[in-house]
């Protein structure tokens, strides 16, 4: 072989190995685009998937959008197929025409989801027939499974129950016995919605000025329902959240954990200092303190969105706490004492002690006298007190049933 | 200098291996198993009743709070599944012997999973770990940990490669743990273990 002969088996080589490269599975021109596009994440009705010869790939309507389910979107479950009334979690990229794609879609059954109070159930051991759970009438049949492994399915106590919207009603599908929580909560799909009344899954939700609504509602879309049993068995929300997430529609959330630093001089609601962060807490930002109260020390998670140099909170939860003791506990009944002298000091309210503290959520204020029905959370130590973190009372007509 | 005809010999040589290298290299990433299924029609299940529609059978289940393992409560396919945790201080134990065989091309652990906790977000409090350890109980690998954090009620899948543990006894085990208040459950189902032997393989003829 001659020296030109080498120089042209060179120039192969070098476009063979040209080749190679640009074959390689992540070929340059194909790179991700350095600024990332915004995610869409929403869960709502499936309205339409594609053809059976196609599925799952295609276009697929959801709650009225559209979006495209490529080879490369994580489709769950795969098998059975997706039918049009089930339920999607979707999690897309708007393509540059505008268009979704999808990167993830979870499939769920239509499922309606109730945590509340048992206030009836029938009296067949076996607990088919009609119960009432947060207000709600839920029928539970033979087909119905039943978990107490968490707590005893009893009238008083609390459960979770996954529903099926059907022309007699809602059925339940699983009930399972829960702890008593610090909201009734309501997850299903928004039928209908306006100033005053949501109803999700068929489950009228009332709305006052004060309810906090998170995100922008459309029918179609899955929400969530934090809310108060009123004194004529409906549900009244003071916090309404839509399963959406758009980019630019609003303050992109943050999230973090850190220690408490610093509270406001009186009660809850003002700034406070977490991790070295201006926290701001108001009348609408949910505090959990089932694992402890809120105290300097506490380790806390905190949800919102960034304000300048403040942290907006919208959802506050206590992890650890320096003064945790003994185990949340929810209970309702007469008020039997009060302190002689305002509302901080020890009350006596259906035949438990109940310490009210400066940290503790009021809520009524104006009702409260001897005999007047009271609704309370806090932490219950070992010789009984509880430590109230809330306490609701209510006009002489109303409260909890 | 090398002679021409050996130059010549040997870069037909070099070409050769490239381009072989070239088609491994391109080959798409195919998932194991069905690469391996598509290729060969013997890979078969090792785990005995995955999906739990046996009961119990095939597993071994230890609940600090008495409770039956193995129910119908919610199952992701067929009538049974297993139930761990759903209960404040639970210390749940599901496991199952497995004897991979040596010379396996592939091994692929899946299962699905799903939650649902009445915790608060941010911290995991409650805690469903998938392992591996020796027969005689050491531990040898955590392959996941899934806590109160994840997406409630969505079944999810979860695989793994074990085909790097080829030829050993191990014991496959699901345990979950809670804490003292706010319950979660976790529900696991449709496990499966397949294993496929190496295929037979024909090298082409490079040289003479």
């Amino acid at each position: 072989m001659n020296a030109r002969n080498l120089r042209r088996l060179s120039r192969i080589l070098s476009a063979l190995l040209l080749a190679v490269l640009l074959c390689l599975p992540v070929p340059l021109a194909q790179a991700e685009p350095t600024t990332p596009h915004p995610v869409v994440k929403f869960a709502g009705v499936i309205n339409a998937v594609p053809p059976a010869a196609d599925y799952p790939l295609g276009v697929w309507q959801v709650a009225g959008r559209a979006v495209t389910v490529t080879a490369a979107t994580r489709v769950l479950p795969a098998r059975p197929v997706a039918v049009p009334g089930m339920w999607a979690d979707v999690t897309a990229r708007p393509a540059a025409d505008g268009t979704l794609v999808a990167q993830r879609i979870a499939v769920m059954p239509a499922e309606v989801r109730i945590k509340g109070p048992i206030g009836e159930k029938p009296a067949d051991p076996t607990g088919v027939g009609t119960w009432l759970i947060a207000g709600v009438s839920i029928t539970v049949t033979a087909e119905t499974r039943l978990s107490e492994r968490g707590a005893a399915l009893e009238v008083g106590g609390w459960a979770e129950v996954f529903a099926t919207e059907t022309p007699t009603g809602l059925v339940a599908v699983r009930l399972r016995g829960i702890e008593a929580q610090e909201d009734i909560t309501v997850f299903g799909a928004i039928q209908s919605f306006d100033d005053t009344r949501w109803v999700l899954s068929s489950i009228p939700i009332t709305v006052i000025t004060d309810t906090l609504i998170i995100g922008t509602p459309a029918v179609g879309l899955l929400a969530m329902a934090d809310a108060t049993l009123q004194a004529d068995g409906s549900l009244q929300a003071w916090r309404l959240k839509v399963s959406v997430l758009e980019p630019g529609s609003y303050h992109q959330p943050i999230s973090f954990t850190g220690t408490v630093e610093a509270l406001p001089p009186r009660g809850l609601l003002g700034v406070w200092t977490v991790a070295g962060r201006q926290v701001v807490v108001s009348a609408g930002t949910a505090i959990n303190q089932t694992k402890g109260p809120v105290a300097v020390g506490a380790q806390v998670y905190v949800a919102g969105w960034q304000a300048n140099d403040r942290v907006i909170a919208t959802l506050i939860v206590v992890l650890s706490s320096p003064q945790a003791s003994g185990q949340f506990v929810r209970f309702s009944g007469l008020v039997q004492q009060m302190p002689a002298n305002g509302l901080i000091g020890e009350w006596r309210i259906a035949d438990r002690t109940v310490l009210v503290t400066e940290r503790t959520r009021l809520a009524g204020t104006r009702y409260a006298r001897v005999g007047a029905r009271a609704e309370v959370g806090g932490m219950q130590a070992a010789d009984g007190t509880v430590t109230a973190t809330w306490l609701i009372i209510w006009p002489s007509a109303g409260g909890p049933r | 200098m090398m002679k021409p005809a050996k130059n010549s010999h040997r870069i037909t040589g070099l070409l050769s291996v490239l381009a072989a290298a070239a088609l491994l290299i391109v080959r798409p990433a195919l998932h194991p198993v069905h690469a391996a299924a598509a290729q060969t029609p013997t890979c078969r299940e090792l785990l005995v009743n995955g999906g739990f529609e046996e009961g119990g059978t095939g597993w071994s289940q230890v609940s600090a709070g008495g409770y039956n393992l193995i129910s119908g409560f919610h199952p992701h396919t067929g009538s049974l599944g297993a139930y761990l945790g759903g209960a404040n201080q639970a210390d749940d134990r599901l496991s199952q012997p497995i004897a991979l065989p040596a010379g396996v091309v592939s091994a692929t652990l899946s299962f699905w999973w799903a939650i649902a906790t009445e915790e608060p977000p941010g911290t995991a409090f409650d805690r469903l770990t998938v392992s591996l350890r020796s027969t005689d109980g050491a531990p040898l690998a955590d392959l996941t940990t899934i806590d109160n954090n994840a997406v409630e009620n969505q079944w999810d899948q979860a695989e793994f490669d074990l085909t790097g543990y080829g030829g050993q006894s191990l014991i496959l085990e699901f345990h979950a743990t809670t804490d003292a208040n706010n319950i979660t459950d976790f529900y696991v189902d449709d496990v499966s273990l397949v294993v496929c032997p190496a295929p037979k393989t024909y090298l082409p003829v490079l040289f003479r």
